[in-house]
């Protein structure tokens, strides 16, 4: 349910260069996906996010000075998470923090696509929807419905 | 005659009860000692594992799968290192004592392969004597002293920085440095508390009050120094 019109605007947000290597790497086969920034520590990432307002957020979360839940207590707004770690055991507080997913690295193409997939279903044309849909209300729904299942506004 | 005949058979009665005790107290004294050095090495052996960080290996797995496709011949060059670094932790860690050359020789290939994620904002610096690198220590007692300035100093920080390690030989003392920025401000819990623990503990068991760790931080700066008796093979 991806937006035709537009891609879909993402942020890299990894202090490894390999690592946002080889996610733009992977990105660059979904096609309705567009690469506005890439964030080599969370100072900058708090930064574009405020600048750019994009849609998706590929959040590594051992970072320097801020690592990925501090950059997200930091932004405001309504932009969608899917964390990127090789760490496992931060998979419940991401839940907690309303990520669409969870990517252990290393990961497969096919691992992305599902949660660009997933993504897709839970947000549909999120960032049309600002006022439509406020952020308290977002962590409510998404509270009860889990990870997978289909969730958010369903304005067009 | 009667009462010489119980009597003996009193006596060897219990000759042989008391025997059977002591017996039994020596069985049980043999095992307790099989047992505890069973758990001493059992101990050992979970450390020893413990040390190779998964993380460590999960991320250097993410950085093979990045240079597979811009630079396989790094990708290459990473594998090989990996496997270097887990045979040599492996079989360094199966002795009982080995060269502090040898132990530096791992800790190179760690860091070789720390680079290849880090790139440019790992540095670093040694300054070794060759007395002191002769000396024999315990396996695998400065690797994670060499990991936790990597991974809670370092690459913690936004520009990377410089880790020193220094080997001296004093008289009959090895002192054993290691030497990191970190960022004063980081969590509580990206800070070592596991890794230090077990080397205060494997140093205290093996040289009693001969063996010495120090930990300070001060300003941005993260120092370890051990002390250890100087041993050199025979």
């Amino acid at each position: 349910m991806s937006d035709h019109t537009s891609p879909i605007q993402a942020v890299i947000v990894d202090d490894e260069a390999l690592a946002r290597g080889v996610m733009r790497e992977m990105l660059a086969a979904h096609t309705d996906i567009e690469i506005a920034a890439e964030c080599g520590n969370g100072f900058e990432a708090v930064k574009v996010v405020a600048e750019m307002r994009p849609d998706l957020l590929l959040l590594d979360i051992q970072m320097p000075k801020l690592d990925g839940f501090e950059v997200l207590e930091l932004i405001a707004g309504d932009v969608t998470v899917i964390f990127v770690t090789a760490y496992d055991q931060y998979a419940i507080r991401a839940f907690e923090v309303h990520a669409v997913d969870y990517l252990l690295k290393p990961f497969s193409p096919e691992r992305l696509a599902e949660a660009l997939d997933r993504r897709a279903r839970a947000s549909p044309r999120r960032r049309r929807c600002r006022t439509a849909w406020s952020w308290p209300a977002a962590r409510g729904r998404r509270r009860s419905s889990g990870f997978s299942s289909a969730i958010g506004p369903t304005c067009t | 005659m009667l009462f010489v005949i119980g009597a003996l058979l009193f006596w060897l009665a219990s000759i042989l009860h008391y025997l059977l005790i002591a017996f039994e107290v020596s069985q049980q004294a043999e095992r307790r000692a099989i047992e505890l050095s069973l758990l001493t090495r059992d101990a050992e052996l979970k450390a020893l594992r413990a040390q190779i960080d998964p993380h460590f290996l999960f991320n250097s797995l993410h950085s093979i799968s990045a240079l597979t496709t811009v630079d396989p011949a790094a990708a290459r060059r990473m594998c090989l290192l990996l496997a270097d670094f887990l045979r040599e932790t492996l079989r360094l860690g199966a002795n009982n004592r080995i060269a502090l050359a040898d132990e530096f020789a791992l800790a190179d290939r760690f860091l070789e392969i720390e680079r290849v994620r880090l790139g440019s904002r790992l540095q670093v610096t040694r300054e070794t004597d060759p007395q002191a690198t002769a000396c024999l220590v315990p396996p695998l007692l400065i690797q994670p002293l060499v990991e936790n300035a990597v991974v809670h100093g370092v690459s913690q920080l936004v520009e990377g920085g410089t880790i020193s390690i220094a080997a001296t030989r004093g008289g009959p003392t090895l002192t054993i440095k290691v030497e990191n920025p970190c960022d004063p401000d980081r969590p509580r819990r990206q800070r070592p508390g596991f890794g230090l623990d077990l080397l205060r503990k494997r140093v205290a068991t093996q040289f009693g009050a001969e063996g010495t760790v120090l930990v300070e931080e001060n300003e941005g700066r993260f120092r370890v120094e051990v002390r250890i008796p100087a041993e050199v093979a025979a």
